[in-house]
């Protein structure tokens, strides 16, 4: 059962593709002036990583149009990555797009990944294997600026939800998209606006968590 | 790893095929996941890497091209980049692993 051609999913994998794709762009525009060298030098391994998902993802989603996967040359995003994200100027936002559009790309990815189309190739073990690291990287970052001293938690929580506001919107869109659900790529009850804000609530919840 | 008495001298070849990071073999690193010959004289290789964002990609693929096109009998390379399984240092061969340790990187 082939699953050429799917619009919803084509557009689900072009936004996956184009957040990371920014969100590798700005870990070396922000993270090579990052508040101390570890950081600098973490952002630019994560940079790296991300662009390497973009890439997989848009291969995937030419693949997904029935067009050479492997011939894939990306220049500029396809227009779907979140304003927020393109608009990262600072390291409190960087931190907080890379954790928000990471947990919401591991809830997407797994969703589709365990409703098992059999028509489907989901090349993502990898992927969400590295991802794992980023969200942890960017979690314990997270904790950290809450607690900073100063306006910063507050500058983070501002920077945490303007990213949320649009990656819900996101989420919202595919958790309710007939053509995703009809098709069984997602199931019905995949809940990810509540698996997301379950994931934000427990990390404006202060917790301990070692800085890595 | 997929090795046939078939496809025995390219895995072979490989060996002489250094990752550009560390001088170990793709080979030894466990990067290659199948040789098969097809159509007489082209090989498909199925590969992965150690990362989804390496930076070496182009460069390793055309040194395995390169390295097995210099077999007499073969014509045509394919190469196909899967990332299932992914890699782990578990893909290592022990030859790996130790040249790693005497490196200094723990695996």
């Amino acid at each position: 059962m082939s699953i050429l051609n799917n619009v919803s999913l084509i557009k689900l994998a072009e936004t996956v593709a184009d957040n990371k794709f920014i969100l590798g762009d700005r870990l070396v525009e922000i993270g090579i002036s990052g508040p101390n060298l570890e950081a600098t030098l973490s952002s630019i391994a994560l940079a790296q990583a991300e662009l390497g998902h973009a890439r997989l993802m848009y291969k995937w989603a030419n693949e997904l149009q029935g067009l050479n996967g492997s011939k894939v040359e990306i220049k500029t995003q396809t227009g779907k990555a979140f304003p927020a994200v393109v608009n990262t100027t600072n390291w409190v936002a960087l931190i907080a797009g890379v954790y928000a559009v990471n947990a919401a790309v591991d809830l997407v990815i797994n969703a589709v990944s365990s409703a098992k189309h059999p028509g489907l190739h989901t090349p993502f073990s990898k992927m969400l294997k590295e991802q794992e690291e980023h969200l942890l990287y960017s979690k314990s970052w997270c904790k950290q600026l809450l607690t900073d001293k100063g306006a910063v938690p507050k500058t983070f929580t501002e920077e945490l939800e303007r990213v949320t506001i649009e990656v819900l919107q996101w989420l919202k869109n595919v958790e309710n998209d007939k053509l995703l659900i009809s098709e069984k790529v997602i199931l019905e009850n995949s809940n990810l606006v509540n698996a997301y804000n379950e994931t934000i609530e427990k990390l404006m919840t202060l917790g301990d968590v070692q800085h890595v | 790893m997929m090795q046939t008495v078939e496809t025995e001298k390219y895995w072979n070849a490989l060996t002489e095929v250094m990752d550009p990071e560390f001088p170990i073999s793709v080979v030894d690193m466990g990067l290659i996941y199948e040789i098969t010959k097809v159509e007489g004289s082209k090989l498909a290789v199925k590969m992965t890497y150690t990362s989804t964002g390496c930076g070496c990609m182009q460069w390793i693929e055309s040194d395995i091209k390169e390295r097995l096109l210099k077999e007499e009998d073969i014509s045509a390379v394919d190469i196909e980049v899967v990332w299932s399984p992914p890699w782990t240092v578990q893909n290592m061969s022990d030859k790996g692993k130790e040249k790693l340790r005497t490196w200094g990187v723990s695996s």
